[in-house]
């Protein structure tokens, strides 16, 4: 499910309701919800934005199935695609219940993907964040007009700004890849020498720069100039053992325009220890 | 023994702690533990309302026994508090499970609280000072809760190319944790305004979703618990000064 501007598919009626209550208005006084901690809440207020609500987008969905050559390092294209598609679909929703709290931006988004025993193909993949919006009307929507979406926490939210940058999106690529088994003439042949793995290697590596390569081609269609706090996991999924998933997240960057210098730190003792 | 006192407050919170006029007077905890037959119809999507309403006894239970040792110590605040609520899974094949809330919390006389009456909050003596320094104050805990038994009418996974399993979205289980949560979230927020709160900060979010037989062959079902709580917060009338931020960098390894 692509983002499209005003679509609010896949919300239940209920929250379109309650986020529309939540800017206040029509009798009802507004309140915003936040998963900051204090500390975050207060400088994202120092930075001039105001939290206007947790929000959240989930889907439960059923993976396919993709037969493995034993002996062959491959991707999984069918699970690839829908760790992809489930999370662009938890990532939509969240962004969809920012925009019906007018939020310029989401921060401190968590993906998450909870699998249940019971549910042997199944996942359930969640995204929340806290929305906020920029108090004097400032442009922090992306190329094609989504909130910003980021999982720097607040202090994070607050330095980069300070450091001249402004997020733009959550970008995310992943890959699942199948490690090929080694053959029994193969594993003769080792039985008791130090010996490099060709085939564990080489799967690692591809997987690994095929999960970030589709991150950074993420940021580029974005227009960003850099990705700030990527991470690679490594995931299981509950899968056989030789298949893992290479997940590649981070937020995506792009200068300030006509920003002042950066300010000097300050050195500090910390009597914590 | 006058004045003898058990917090979890560090010597540093202490200090600052006194510098705004804060005293910790006590440990307070309040707990509820109950067995609750998990009463539904296993063929209707709802909200399970047995288990909500046992939530909610046990929720006035343990405020009842955290005020009344607040009472004793002559508490107006209390902070740091903790929620746990916990459900016992393991005895869900019998239909009968184990519920337990505790909440716990450094009772404080606070002699600058605007507050009208005792306010609970989740945030540590430090984030007390930062929010008031900034002109906000705590007014109370905000708690939602809701437990929601979803049914999917679905007959089989979509076939693939080659007869294989496809990837397909499960849309009404989907909606499940979705209604679970829209209805924690009414509650959370309608228990901020009760207290006067004007927003919600450090919302803690514990989801579970766990599977039910369900009676009709060809469908699915389970039960959506959604559990949500923070610390509800107003402006206070009397802002005391400006939070000033700056860039440090700490001197020495973590």
């Amino acid at each position: 499910m692509p983002y499209t501007q005003g679509s609010f598919e896949g919300l239940p009626d209920a929250a379109r309701q309650r986020l529309t209550e939540m800017r206040g208005g029509a009798g009802k006084k507004g309140l915003f919800t936040s998963d900051l901690s204090v500390n975050e809440f207060l400088l994202c207020q120092e930075a001039n934005f105001d939290p206007v609500g947790l929000v959240m987008g989930s889907s439960i969905y059923h993976i396919g199935f993709q037969m493995q050559k034993f002996y062959q390092n491959q991707e999984l294209e069918v699970l690839t695609q829908a760790m992809y598609e489930a999370r662009e679909l938890a990532m939509t929703r969240m962004e969809e219940e920012a925009d019906l709290l007018g939020a310029d931006g989401i921060v401190g988004v968590r993906l998450e993907v909870n699998r249940y025993e019971w549910g042997a193909a199944m996942a359930e993949f969640m995204a929340i964040g806290t929305a906020i919006k920029h108090r004097g009307g400032g442009s922090y929507r992306t190329l094609d007009n989504r909130p910003f979406t980021s999982d720097l926490s607040g202090q994070d939210f607050w330095t980069l700004l300070k450091a001249g940058y402004q997020p733009l999106a959550l970008v995310m690529g992943t890959c699942v890849y199948h490690v090929a088994h080694q053959g029994v003439m193969q594993s003769m042949k080792q039985t008791g020498k130090n010996v490099e793995m060709p085939n564990y290697t080489q799967a690692l590596y591809d997987a690994r720069e095929l999960a970030l390569s589709r991150m950074q081609a993420e940021a580029e269609r974005e227009g960003a100039v850099g990705i700030v706090g990527a991470q690679v996991r490594e995931n299981s999924h509950g899968w056989d053992s030789h298949v893992i998933e290479y997940f590649a997240v981070g937020t995506a960057v792009k200068p300030i325009e006509g920003v002042q210098a950066v300010p000097e730190p300050t050195m500090t003792i910390s009597l914590n220890g | 023994m006058a004045n003898f006192w058990v917090g979890s407050v560090s010597a540093s919170e202490l200090l600052a702690l006194k510098h705004i006029g804060v005293e910790p007077v006590g440990q307070v905890y309040g707990v509820s533990v109950k067995g609750l037959a998990t009463s539904y119809f296993p063929v209707v999507t709802s909200e399970v309302v047995g288990e909500v309403e046992g939530f909610s006894q046990m929720l006035s239970e343990c405020m009842f026994l955290i005020n009344a040792q607040a009472d004793q110590v002559g508490a107006n605040g209390v902070l740091d508090c903790k929620v746990d609520y916990d459900v016992d899974l393991e005895l869900i094949d019998i239909g009968y499970l184990k519920y337990t809330l505790q909440i716990t919390g450094t009772a404080v006389q606070d002699r600058d609280s605007k507050c009208e009456h005792r306010y609970f909050a989740t945030m540590s003596p430090c984030e007390l000072i930062a929010m008031r320094k900034a002109g906000y104050e705590p007014c109370g805990l905000a708690i939602g809760n809701c437990t929601y038994f979803q049914v999917a009418w679905r007959q089989q996974p979509k076939l693939g190319p080659f007869g294989t399993w496809a990837n397909e979205e499960i849309k009404e289980l989907t909606q499940g944790p979705y209604t679970a949560r829209e209805i924690a979230m009414e509650r959370l927020m309608n228990m901020a305004r009760n207290v006067g709160g004007t927003g919600i900060v450090g919302v803690q979010l514990e989801t579970e979703v766990s599977p039910s037989g369900s009676l009709v062959l060809g469908t699915m079902a389970a039960f959506c618990r959604m559990f949500l709580y923070g610390t509800a917060i107003r402006s206070n009338p009397f802002p005391s000064s400006q939070v000033s931020v700056m860039t440090t960098v700490p001197i020495g390894r973590d």
